[in-house]
């Protein structure tokens, strides 16, 4: 049974995250919670998919096990060191070996300058290498990249997308990182643009054996990269398995629900029957009481709009699922 | 039957600082009434200029080259242009990928509907109310009521997306061309938007032009799909026929370049039949080198030639025309056979 502990140790675990952000005017404050006690592990070499809609909160916890941003509550562990108040010199320190891949290969990266410039700068600001060994560096980098060494003088503006994610991804990868985390960086492009970078990131890492988390709302990219997938639902994780089991028997209703609405694209799988929920994601700023799917939930009963929850292993395998209905045994709603 | 839209031969270009870039090279298009055709090819293939050539709203800096559009049987490019207007209102919509661009933040949104019924159909200010909610309840909005007072940045991406649709199909058209219309919503979102449009195709035999680069959209909407690359049209086909045996080896490739293709590999190979590995740390997703041209002048050969992989002599000096191939069309001396 691996699938509820991650293989290895841990290089990265989070222990009750939570991330508060003050929103609204002067007087009419109100908080809204977008990670909601988040517990997870993040095993060395592996890469870990996150899924989930729009203001689940992937980013948002990102960004904290990053330490981009500081956690309201709850700890974050990296290399079972506690960084969740580091500041200073030791930020500086977690931030050489924690990078970051963003979504939008066009606004992440400075338009005045070069490309060459872009993947040199975490080098020379984390005063890593300087002259010929930059050099060199930026150089190896952009052929581990597929970005041609001529091309170190261009500017963002005159690469295509596929070509400004591969910059995105030098940039992230030139100080040697432990841990990459990737927030959709293939959302932007075309499907054929896609699967260059997503064999680089495949590539690379079996070359650098970094860690990864993976972000993505698209089920058939993850279900692709990722060893083992956590699915997020306002805030919280609602189901974290295997992507071979998650796939094969997503037990989350939520989950379900996800899987069946992700269009697929030949015969066999068009004929099975598909479940639309009804309603959008509920407001963060009002999460409704007990389960947090209770309003779209099509076979929620009178605990879910009272109880919440635990996300504990609740099958056979040992894969943990927050809901009420799924047992011990891992048997529980087919929508 | 006559088809709610024709389009044929269109080529439209668009003035730039490098001379001019034609968008689409030699286009043609036929939608019956009730059906759903599917629209894909990649990033500049030139997918929302024919949208935009159709609804009379390409903008100033693009010219027509050639062809023509007919709707409903009369043709576009000889109509003065009051009754192109009227034409255009009731016989076609159109909704884009992000809603909130295209609707006015500062109206409520029955009033937006009311607005377009107001213009179009003469009707007076509270029978256009009174058919706002109507409409906004056939587009699946609960509590229609009392939503059609709401301003837009007040509703769900979603519901916006419903409020689109509604404005597009008020005067009730023959035909709707969707442009990305869930690419901005989330899968479950995504999921609702799809079964209405296509319960609207069942009720008011509404037909549809699916502009999309979502493949898996396109196998669960569409009846036919229409493949672009660099402003030409290359393949076209029953859907299933194309997902399954695609014959243009740019379509070929293009499924081949996903995730799913790659999983089937994968369990074909663990069944023992042909293709990728087994487990999930091997497997790599096929890549189709080499970037889509920008067009300049009407193709003299084919344009995915410096890509392709079966390329033969004559694909460099001639430019392939549509022919029928299995139960579509192909544009390829030398198309996939292995089916
Ligand atoms: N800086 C901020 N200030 C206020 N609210 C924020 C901030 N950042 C995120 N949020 C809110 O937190 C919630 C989670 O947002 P987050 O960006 O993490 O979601 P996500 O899952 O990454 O969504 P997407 O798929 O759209 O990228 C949302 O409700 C969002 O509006
Ligand atoms: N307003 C414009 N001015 C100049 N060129 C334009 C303009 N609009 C589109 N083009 C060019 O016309 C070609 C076709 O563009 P179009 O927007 O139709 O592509 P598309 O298939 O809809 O792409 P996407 O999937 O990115 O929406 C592209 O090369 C584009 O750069
Ligand atoms: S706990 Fe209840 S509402 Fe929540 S997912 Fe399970 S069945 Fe649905
Ligand atoms: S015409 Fe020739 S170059 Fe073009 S797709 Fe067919 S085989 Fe390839
Ligand atoms: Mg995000
Ligand atoms: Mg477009």
């Amino acid at each position: 049974m691996v699938s509820q502990q991650s293989p290895g140790s841990p290089v990265l675990r989070a222990g009750g995250l939570v991330k508060d952000f003050q929103v609204g005017s002067v007087g009419r404050r109100s908080v809204l919670r977008a990670v909601d006690g988040v517990d997870l592990e993040l095993a060395a070499g592996e890469t870990f998919g996150l899924v989930g809609e729009s203001g689940s909160g992937k980013s948002t916890l990102g960004k904290v096990l990053l330490r981009l941003q500081t956690p309201t509550a709850g700890t974050v562990e990296f290399e079972g060191r506690d960084i969740s108040r580091a500041g200073g010199r030791e930020l500086r320190a977690v931030h050489r070996r924690l990078r970051m891949v963003f979504q939008d290969p066009y606004s992440s990266l400075d338009p005045r300058m070069s490309i060459g410039d872009i993947v040199a700068e975490p080098l020379r600001l984390h005063r890593v290498a300087r002259g010929r060994d930059l050099e060199a560096r930026v150089t190896g980098l952009f052929d581990q990249c597929g970005l041609a060494a001529a091309w170190r003088h261009r500017y963002p503006h005159e690469l295509s997308g596929g070509q400004r994610q591969r910059v995105g991804i030098a940039r992230a990868l030139s100080l040697r990182p432990s841990v990459l985390i990737a927030d959709e960086p293939v959302s932007a492009l075309d499907v054929s643009v896609q699967a260059g970078i997503l064999n680089l990131l495949k590539d690379l890492q079996a070359d650098l054996g970094f860690t990864c988390l993976f972000i993505s709302h698209d089920l058939s990219v993850v279900e692709f990269m990722c060893d083992r997938i956590a699915v997020m639902y306002l805030g919280r994780i609602v189901e974290v398995a295997k992507a071979s089991e998650l796939f094969a028997l997503p037990r989350h209703p939520y989950t379900q629900a996800l899987l069946s609405a992700d269009p697929p694209l030949h015969a066999d799988a068009a004929a099975t029957p598909r479940v639309v929920l009804s309603g959008d994601m509920p407001s963060a700023l009002d999460p409704p009481p007990g389960c947090r799917f209770h309003t779209r939930c099509p076979v929620a009963e009178a605990v879910c709009r009272t109880e919440d929850p635990a996300l504990v292993p609740r099958a056979a395998d040992g894969h943990p699922v927050a809901c009420h209905l799924v047992l011990a045994d891992g048997s529980g709603p087919r929508l | 039957m006559t088809p709610v839209l024709e389009v044929d031969g269109l080529s439209v270009g668009f003035r730039s600082d490098d001379g001019e870039v034609l968008a689409l090279d030699d286009v043609s298009l036929r939608v019956e009434p009730g059906e759903i055709v599917g629209v894909v090819g990649e990033s500049g293939c030139g997918k929302s200029t024919l949208g935009l050539s159709i609804m009379g709203l390409l903008p100033g800096s693009a010219s027509v080259r050639g062809g023509g559009v007919r709707l409903g049987g009369r043709d576009l490019l000889t109509l003065p242009p009051g009754e192109l207007r009227r034409l255009r209102g009731s016989e076609v919509g159109m909704i884009f990928q992000e809603p909130m661009s295209s609707l006015n933040p500062v109206m409520p949104v029955g009033r937006q509907i009311g607005e377009v019924l107001r213009r179009h159909r003469d009707l007076g200010r509270t029978a256009a109310a009174a058919r706002a909610v109507e409409l906004l309840d056939l587009v699946g909005i609960p509590d229609a009521g009392r939503r059609s007072r709401a301003y837009p940045h007040q509703l769900s991406g979603g519901m916006r997306q419903r409020v689109m649709i509604a404005i597009a199909i008020a005067c009730e058209p023959k035909l709707l061309i969707a442009d990305e219309p869930t690419t901005a919503l989330d899968v479950t979102v995504q999921a609702q938007i799809l079964d209405l449009l296509r319960s609207l195709r069942d009720r008011v035999d509404l037909a549809i032009m699916l502009i999309t680069h979502n493949l898996g959209v396109i196998a669960t909407m569409a009846d036919r799909v229409s493949i672009m690359y660099a402003g030409r049209k290359v393949e076209e086909g029953p859907t299933r026929d194309i997902l399954d045996t695609p014959r243009h080896p740019y379509t070929a490739r293009l499924l081949a370049s996903t995730p799913q293709a790659a999983r089937s590999a994968a369990v074909s190979a663990a069944a023992g039949g042909p293709g990728g590995s087994v487990e999930a740390g091997g497997r790599r997703l096929a890549e189709i080198p080499g970037r889509v041209p920008t067009m300049t002048a009407p193709a003299t050969a084919c344009t995915f030639q410096a890509r392709c992989h079966r390329d033969v002599d004559l694909c460099t000096r001639v430019r392939p025309e549509l022919e029928p191939a299995g139960g579509g069309l192909v544009a390829c001396f030398h198309p996939e056979e292995s089916w």
